[in-house]
């Protein structure tokens, strides 16, 4: 028998395969983490969205004026909102109508205070403003002229001091909603002696808060 | 034999501060849209005050030895339009005491009567009978009589009040009125 014609035993193949496949793999690892042997196609493309353009939260006013207040930040001068020759225990009310005319809801609130660009004569507390859910009833227009609204009230009345006082708490509107309001200025029946042929001008600020959930 | 945590701890703590302060008001941001409005105006009425007549007109005595009286008048209020009517309006009416630094002796409020303007009237008397039962025997009173228009329901008075002078003197129980003195 041929010693060199032997076969190696049946166990040998396997086991160097398995040996060339590690060492395959071992420097395979090694030449991706060096990065210098490595080499790969690749392909990149730029996509190009349309417009994105934020939101706007708007509010918008109207009195028996024309509408006004549109755009973010914007003042509205409620001329109309005005009253000559009030005297104690007398009121008088107006409209006032709140659009969302932004792109979500939001809730709005509103203060009242002095203006601070005109002079106050009135005593503290001589003066209230208090806001409803409804529409002014002007028909009493005789002394005491006791002017009312319809419509549950937001808040109590509001003495209109030199610091604002919450009239209208954080009502929702939905975005494209409006909602009708009633403003109900009055002289306290307590108004002193002194508030007689004094003046003031009223300051209501509103803040409209997107709902963001 | 050291001991030691996962580590899987760490990512575990970072996740949930991620999830409490997105759910926190502290991180939340929102749109707002605030807009001052300024109002016209607000102003208050002043009231109309009484207008003062003659002398001949604003009092009148009538003395007699056992009752005298004397009339005070003074002009109605007048209010300008858009304020309360003169129908809402009373008088205030207060006797001062001349020898006595103005000393209040009396006040009394009437109602304003008639339209506006009109000539309003107060009247005095003394009975000479009344003052004997009263011992008046013998006094001389100079008194003032302030008239101060007053919106009626209100602590509001008019600026401009009318101011009549006037006398009263008793002698034996018999009383004198003697106007502008």
């Amino acid at each position: 028998m041929n010693v060199r014609s032997r076969k190696r035993p049946a166990t040998f193949r396997p086991r160097l395969r398995e040996l060339l496949a590690l060492s395959a793999g071992v420097i395979s690892v090694v030449a991706l983490s060096t990065g210098v042997t490595s080499a790969f196609w690749t392909d990149s493309s730029t996509v190009t969205t349309g417009t994105i353009t934020a939101g706007i939260m708007d509010l918008q006013l109207q009195t028996s004026r024309p509408v006004g207040a549109q755009g973010p930040g914007t003042a509205y001068d409620a001329t109309d909102i005005t009253v000559t020759g009030i005297t104690p225990a007398e009121s008088r009310s107006f409209p006032v109508i709140v659009t969302n005319v932004g792109n979500a809801d939001f809730t709005f609130s509103a203060t009242v205070a002095r203006s601070a660009t005109a002079t106050w004569g009135f005593a503290d507390g001589s003066i209230t403003v208090q806001f409803f859910a409804g529409t002014p009833d002007t028909s009493d227009v005789t002394y005491p002229v006791q002017q009312a609204c319809s419509g549950p009230a937001f808040a109590a009345a509001q003495p209109v001091e030199g610091t604002n006082t919450t009239a209208i708490p954080n009502v929702g509107l939905a975005a494209g909603g409006s909602r009708t309001l009633c403003a109900l200025v009055t002289m306290t029946s307590t108004a002193p002696n002194s508030d007689q042929g004094k003046s003031g001008v009223l300051r209501v600020d509103v803040v409209a808060t997107q709902v963001t959930s | 034999m050291r001991c030691t945590r996962p580590l899987l701890a760490v990512p575990a703590i970072a996740l949930a501060l991620t999830v409490i302060l997105a759910g926190g008001a502290g991180t939340s941001a929102s749109f707002v849209d605030a807009s001052v409005v300024t109002a016209g105006p607000i102003a208050a009425a002043t009231l109309s005050s009484p207008a003062t007549l003659s002398a001949a007109a604003s009092c009148v005595a009538d003395n007699g030895i056992l009752t005298s009286t004397m009339d005070l008048h003074w002009g109605g209020v007048t209010p300008p339009e858009g304020t309360p009517a003169a129908s809402a309006y009373d008088y205030q009416i207060q006797f001062l005491d001349r020898n006595n630094a103005n000393h209040v002796l009396n006040t009394v409020t009437v109602p304003h009567t008639g339209i506006a303007g009109a000539q309003q009237r107060y009247g005095l008397s003394s009975g000479t009978f009344t003052n004997l039962l009263g011992l008046n025997w013998l006094s001389q009173n100079r008194v003032s009589t302030r008239i101060t228009s007053h919106l009626s329901g209100t602590s509001w008075f008019g600026s401009a009040p009318v101011l009549l002078n006037w006398t009263t003197t008793t002698v034996l129980g018999v009383t004198s009125f003697h106007c502008s003195r």
